[in-house]
């Protein structure tokens, strides 16, 4: 039996420290790939927190297909879950705009117009 | 169909003096003798969190009085089924069916006051654990709870199947013109709330918060098991409840009411909190959660 345990005092988001800990599980061999999980209601309830917190860290394990949905059936442990584990969206997302900012910065461009496109283009503007 | 007035008489009395021991001595004997070996092997001083109003005053006192009264409350109620049953004999009363039923409800729920009293005392100790519960760390079991893993399929198709048994049953013999009688309606509303009730300790059960914050995982599980038995039993002893109580009308077997009522308040005692009882033991529940420096679970 799996457990996971959060820490409503740390500072790291609630939704943050079940994402983690899932994939840690998942990397762990402690849950494997189409293990059910439980309904987002049951863990929100067990753990004494939001439905909406838990719906995150679910939504973000979905994108990161570390599990899947399988409609009203519930949700599982994605089959390609243990290697997908290990691939990090964020250091992927640091990674590439750092990239993205130091051609930018070489080719001319100031940190103020990099802000301003960086906004425009995630509210799908064009400058 | 009739059956010997003496031997159908003499049946009435047994069966509720039956009730009258089985709600009024020896449950309240049982949860007595649980809460003695709480108080005795589990104090204040060493599991605190069991008593989170210890703070405030003296809990163990204050446990004692609340078994004092509850254990007064069933000997006094148990003395009125006694005179009941003394002044019916006296009187050399045979159950007619003219509604006497009603007064072996009337009297059921009288002897359900001091558990319903103590249910109520229960949650309100409850909520204090949870106010009380000062830890930042929430832990909980990545599995699914599923209801067919806490009972088998066959009972809770046994209860669906009962409901619609009666439902055909009791709209047949009540006619199917439409608009329906008033009573007809009263009885669907009453049953489809009393179903919707089992349904909803379910739910609670498999989905909802837990109303012990330190309870242990395994004992939440056991927990949850005893209670979905329960409800759906108590969905089927309901059902055939009313059907065998529609026969009863059906065959003029009107006296018999009473002596069915009873054993009915009985079936849903014994396989209701009775097997709660039965199957939670104080001895097998892990009680080191309740320690100052343990980890809330």
């Amino acid at each position: 039996m799996m457990e996971i345990t959060i820490d409503i005092e740390d500072t790291v988001p609630l939704y943050a420290q079940l994402v983690t800990q899932i994939k840690q599980a998942v990397m762990d061999g402690a849950i494997a790939p189409g293990d059910p999980l439980p309904s987002i209601r049951q863990l929100a309830n067990d753990l004494e927190m939001n439905n909406k917190t838990v719906a995150k860290a679910y939504q973000l394990l979905e994108r990161d297909s570390v599990i899947q949905t399988k409609g009203y059936r519930g949700t599982y442990i994605h089959p390609d879950a243990r290697a997908n584990s290990m691939v990090d969206v964020n250091d992927l997302v640091v990674a590439t705009l750092e990239k993205a900012i130091t051609t930018l910065r070489n080719a001319g461009a100031t940190d103020s117009e990099i802000r301003i496109a960086f906004a425009n283009i995630l509210n799908n503007k064009t400058a | 169909m009739t059956f010997d007035p003496l031997i159908t008489t003499a049946l009435f009395y047994l069966i509720f003096l039956s009730q009258i021991y089985l709600l009024s001595l020896h449950y309240p004997r049982i949860m007595l003798r649980r809460l003695t070996y709480v108080l005795k092997n589990f104090p204040a001083n060493d599991y605190p969190k069991l008593y989170p109003a210890s703070y405030t005053f003296d809990t163990e006192r204050k446990a004692r009085q609340g078994m004092r009264l509850f254990r007064g409350m069933n000997i006094v109620i148990a003395l009125i089924g006694l005179g009941l049953i003394l002044t019916a004999l006296m009187t050399g009363y045979r159950p007619q069916g003219h509604g006497e039923e009603a007064l072996v409800a009337a009297f059921f729920v009288l002897q359900a006051v001091p558990h319903v009293l103590t249910e109520l005392t229960t949650f309100k100790h409850y909520k204090l654990m949870r106010q009380c519960n000062n830890s930042s760390r929430r832990t909980a079991s990545l599995t699914r709870r599923h209801l067919f893993d806490f009972i088998s399929p066959v009972p809770v198709i046994l209860a669906v199947a009962l409901i619609i048994i009666w439902l055909v049953y009791f709209l047949t013999d009540a006619g199917l013109t439409v608009p329906l009688k008033r009573n007809v309606y009263v009885m669907l509303l009453a049953v489809s709330m009393a179903n919707f009730v089992f349904v909803a300790m379910i739910v609670q059960h498999l989905r909802g918060r837990k109303l012990d914050p330190h309870l242990a995982h395994k004992d939440k599980l056991k927990q949850t098991e005893l209670v979905i038995r329960s409800a759906v039993i108590g969905s089927i002893a309901l059902s055939s409840f009313l059907i065998i109580d529609q026969t009863v009308q059906q065959y003029a077997l009107d006296y018999l009411q009473p002596a069915i009522i009873s054993l009915y308040f009985q079936a849903i005692i014994i396989f209701g909190p009775g097997a709660m009882l039965r199957g939670y033991r104080p001895e097998e529940i892990d009680f080191s959660v309740y320690k100052k420096d343990a980890r809330s679970l």
